[in-house]
């Protein structure tokens, strides 16, 4: 649990940016598996986290508390960093393939290595997720908050800033192609 | 599609567990951009090396070296614009030098245990634009100084 209720946390942070390191220390292990789950590559989630945070240390003075929880605020910058991603690369599956065939990385980096090793044993979820990756990042976004990160209507909508019922269209059209990928 | 929607909740997901890092690495500047500068930084002293290379290796006169020295030429008239050949062909491929450098470079000091570390990411792209730059640069700067001793000494 977080020391402080959010909202003073946030007044702290906006008057010693030093406290952010709390936020940091709360909130990086979730915002790097929701990243790690949606990119399934290590060092692409790391850089993805990172600029995740990094952004929002600079727009926090500029944070306004309009009711939307800070978790909602930094999962909505991750979405939006992994979204920029999957635009400008197009999803490539031989990174998800050098999972899958167990390719060694040069670094030993024993936080990689049980991730992959953990990617590797769910096979189910990298199979839907390689589906997954290749519908437009509306349906991926959707998807995977739902199913990935296990959040429901409201804080979808919360996180992406759209209408609930817009959620439920997107999550309705986007499980239907995902069921048609799956079953192909 | 309920059936399908009720094995995606079913599903097990990897819990992407790892703790928070003490630092977070950030590029100084941005990798992809650094390259492509670099790549613009290098195109004139490549090209002017490679109109070098065609007229005095392979004899190949195609007058792109010619109209390059003449406009070289007319440029050392200037005062101001004598420098900017040097800039050109020195100045912008030791500025891609620096900007690859820091794309590629992180810095930390542990004053604690009084320890300068520098990690190296391997982005291939970037070390080749810094390979490059680096090459032009001692390729004119030993010119210069060949240039220099053969006009001090007249021994060459």
């Amino acid at each position: 649990m977080l020391p402080d209720p959010e909202q003073e946390l946030l007044q702290k942070i906006q008057v010693d940016p030093k406290q952010f390191g709390v936020l940091f220390d709360y909130y990086y292990k979730g915002i790097f598996g929701y990243v790690f789950r949606r990119v399934t590559d290590y060092d692409l989630a790391r850089d993805i986290a990172s600029e995740t945070f990094l952004k929002a240390f600079l727009k926090i003075k500029s944070f306004q508390w309009k009711g939307i929880s800070i978790s909602s605020w930094l999962y909505r910058i991750a979405t939006n960093e992994v979204n920029q991603f999957f635009r400008k690369n197009r999803y490539k599956p031989e990174k998800l393939g050098s999972i899958i065939s167990g390719e060694k990385f040069l670094i030993h980096d024993s936080s990689r290595e049980e991730l992959e090793e953990e990617l590797r044993r769910h096979q189910e979820f990298l199979q839907v997720q390689q589906h997954v990756k290749t519908l437009d990042t509306r349906y991926q976004e959707v998807i995977a908050l739902r199913f990935f990160e296990g959040k429901d209507n409201r804080q979808i909508a919360e996180i992406l800033n759209k209408p609930e019922g817009t959620i439920k269209s997107l999550l309705s059209r986007g499980i239907e192609k995902l069921r048609i990928l799956c079953n192909q | 599609m309920e059936d399908f929607e009720k094995k995606l909740d079913r599903m097990t997901i990897p819990s992407g567990s790892v703790k928070p890092p003490l630092e977070i690495k950030l590029a100084i500047v941005n990798a992809q951009r650094s390259a492509v500068l670099g790549i613009w930084f290098v195109a004139v002293p490549c090209y002017f090396l490679f109109c070098v290379f065609m007229k005095y290796y392979f004899h190949i006169n195609l007058g792109l070296f010619d109209t390059m020295v003449e406009m070289m030429s007319d440029l050392d008239k200037n005062p101001i614009m004598k420098w900017l050949s040097p800039i050109l062909l020195v100045g912008l491929p030791l500025l891609g030098i620096t900007i690859n450098g820091l794309a590629l470079c992180h810095f930390s000091y542990k004053p604690e245990e009084k320890i300068f570390l520098i990690s190296i990411r391997l982005r291939w792209l970037n070390i080749a634009v810094l390979l490059l730059s680096l090459a032009l640069i001692c390729i004119f700067m030993g010119y210069v100084v060949v240039e220099s001793i053969h006009h001090n000494t007249g021994l060459l």
